[in-house]
């Protein structure tokens, strides 16, 4: 009964309506009241719609940027199925790029080790072909042989013994053939007269002294004359040698 | 208010009429003492000019451009750019592994030899066990060791083929060449002296999202071997260098077999020259045919470089 309006039992009576809006105090209300309340402004419309180039232009570049967010949704998806994969990657990456800086780093030492192969004097191999190309008819007395060259000292019993020798010296590849000289030549005829007349047989026996210096052979060269000579210890640290540059290929 | 309700077009119409020479005279003759004359209510009069709405909006889209619109495209380009680089990651990834465990297997069979070949230089203590290797030596080829002495390298000139005057002249050259290896190698034939610290860090400081790029190391056909066709008596700088004078009698054959069997040990035993002669006086009696063709005995000096590390 307390809410009762006898008011409305009066046709002829106009009803004053209770507006909550025209009894409010503004300043006590808060910001987000009173934001309510202007978006509720019929004048707030009435602005808004005659003032569009107020909010369009920021609209239509909002409306872009949306647009261009959902074009980056394929490309989000792709990372993120690949993304293990590229973990993958960069691991294998990184692994690869240590194993071949560590191989790099080993080929500079080993390039400081290639002297002890290079530069040793090829006193064997001289050796072995000089016992090869000697004629029977001729003797050596000395030889020295270091890794640049050679002299030699020979006796042989006649002057043809002496130029085959020299076509054999020539002939060596180990030689280098255009460094060939004959330092001395001394004939030991007169010397034996006395033994050559009484043996009814004239030798003519030269005393030699050659030089020349020795061919550089490459790696392949110097594997290849090591194992044919049987210097088998030399040909294996050779070998050792030319496998780690392989694998470094 | 009325001049409000302007379409689009019309604004364009209006903006093309301003004068800006006029614009910029009026702004020229703006004076301090206008500005300071200046009431709220005139602010007040600027919400009413045709311009402020207008002028409003498009600052509000270059602010909304600058804050959303541009770091999104940004965005965009830089999650494609990823993706084309996810994409291709995955395309190499096969390829890539292959490779790796190729490099696995080869690195493996590497590290083996590489550290037998290394191992072929004594250190310091182990030249003590050449004695040894010379008397097993000699006795595998019937050689009497006859003397086995240190020599320094001054020593060496007297077992050399070339002349004093050729000796001379190599070495200054060769001074000369080891002058300007020790200029330009340094970045080039050595790669150890390149600073790989430096290298390291130019990989890991890379951005997270940038592709790593592998790094790639193959050495050319010629690297390792230039050394073998050019002639010099020098060794690395690495090295210090233990030079030993063996005398030994034998026949040629054995001396010979001697020079093969002091390398079948795990030494980098480096012949320095051999300088064989005709023991005795066998050599004058030249005229006996009986002599000649057969190898006598001969006493043989070598001289031999064992090298060691320097540093260890």
């Amino acid at each position: 009964m307390k809410n009762y309006n006898f008011a409305e039992n009066y046709e002829n009576l106009n009803l004053w309506e209770f507006s909550e809006e025209k009894t409010l105090d503004r300043s006590k209300i808060s910001f987000k009241d009173k934001f309510i309340l202007s978006l509720k402004d019929p004048n707030t419309y009435n602005f808004l719609k005659e003032n569009k180039i107020l909010y369009l232009p920021s609209l239509i570049i909002l409306g872009l940027t949306l647009i261009v967010e959902i074009s980056s949704l394929l490309p989000i998806i792709n990372i993120k199925k690949l993304e293990k994969t590229h973990f993958q990657y960069d691991d294998s990456v990184n692994l690869l790029n240590s194993i071949n800086k560590e191989r790099e780093e080993k080929f500079g030492i080993l390039k400081d080790h290639t002297s002890l192969l290079s530069n040793p004097a090829p006193t064997y191999l001289f050796a072995f072909y000089l016992l090869e190309t000697m004629p029977r008819d001729v003797q050596i007395v000395d030889y020295t042989v270091d890794n640049i060259g050679f002299k030699l000292n020979v006796i042989s019993n006649d002057s043809i013994s002496a130029k085959k020798l020299i076509a054999l010296l020539i002939d060596n590849k180990l030689i280098n053939k255009e460094s060939i000289k004959i330092n001395r030549l001394v004939s030991q005829s007169n010397q034996l007269e006395q033994e050559m007349t009484s043996n009814n047989n004239p030798t003519e026996s030269m005393i030699l002294e050659i030089s020349g210096k020795l061919n550089q052979f490459s790696l392949n060269e110097r594997i290849e004359s090591q194992k044919s000579s049987g210097n088998h210890g030399f040909y294996r640290k050779l070998d050792l040698y030319q496998s780690l540059i392989k694998l470094l290929r | 208010m009325k001049n409000q309700n302007l379409t689009f077009q019309q604004f364009l119409e209006r903006l093309k009429t301003i004068d800006v020479a006029e614009l910029l005279d009026k702004a020229k003759s703006i004076k301090v003492e206008d500005i300071r004359s200046m009431k709220y209510s005139d602010f007040q009069n600027i919400t009413k000019s045709i311009y402020f709405y207008p002028s409003l909006g498009i600052l509000a889209a270059l602010i909304s451009s600058f804050m959303f619109l541009l770091p999104s495209f940004e965005a965009l380009k830089n999650r494609q750019t990823k993706s084309a680089q996810y994409k291709s990651e995955r395309d190499e990834l096969p390829m890539i592994e292959e490779e790796l465990s190729k490099r696995q297997i080869s690195k493996d069979i590497f590290d083996k030899k590489f550290s037998e070949f290394i191992d072929l230089v004594p250190k310091k203590g182990e030249i003590i066990l050449l004695p040894e290797i010379l008397f097993e030596s000699a006795n595998k080829s019937n050689v009497e060791l006859v003397e086995f002495s240190p020599i320094s390298s001054e020593d060496l000139s007297s077992c050399s083929t070339e002349s004093d005057e050729e000796r001379f002249n190599s070495e200054f050259n060769v001074d000369n060449n080891s002058f300007e290896d020790n200029l330009y190698s340094d970045d080039f034939d050595n790669p150890e002296e390149i600073p790989y610290d430096e290298l390291s860090l130019d990989n890991f400081s890379m951005e997270e999202d940038q592709k790593k790029e592998v790094y790639f190391f193959n050495i050319g056909d010629k690297d390792g071997l230039m050394e073998f066709e050019k002639s010099s008596n020098k060794i690395s700088q690495i090295f210090k260098s233990n030079y030993y004078l063996i005398n030994i009698k034998a026949n040629y054959l054995n001396s010979l077999n001697f020079l093969k069997y002091i390398q079948e040990y795990k030494m980098a035993i480096l012949p320095y020259c051999f300088e064989p002669r005709m023991a005795g006086e066998s050599f004058n009696t030249m005229g006996d045919n009986s002599n000649m063709p057969l190898p006598g005995e001969v006493e043989a000096r070598i001289i031999v470089n064992i090298p060691n590390y320097k540093d260890k």
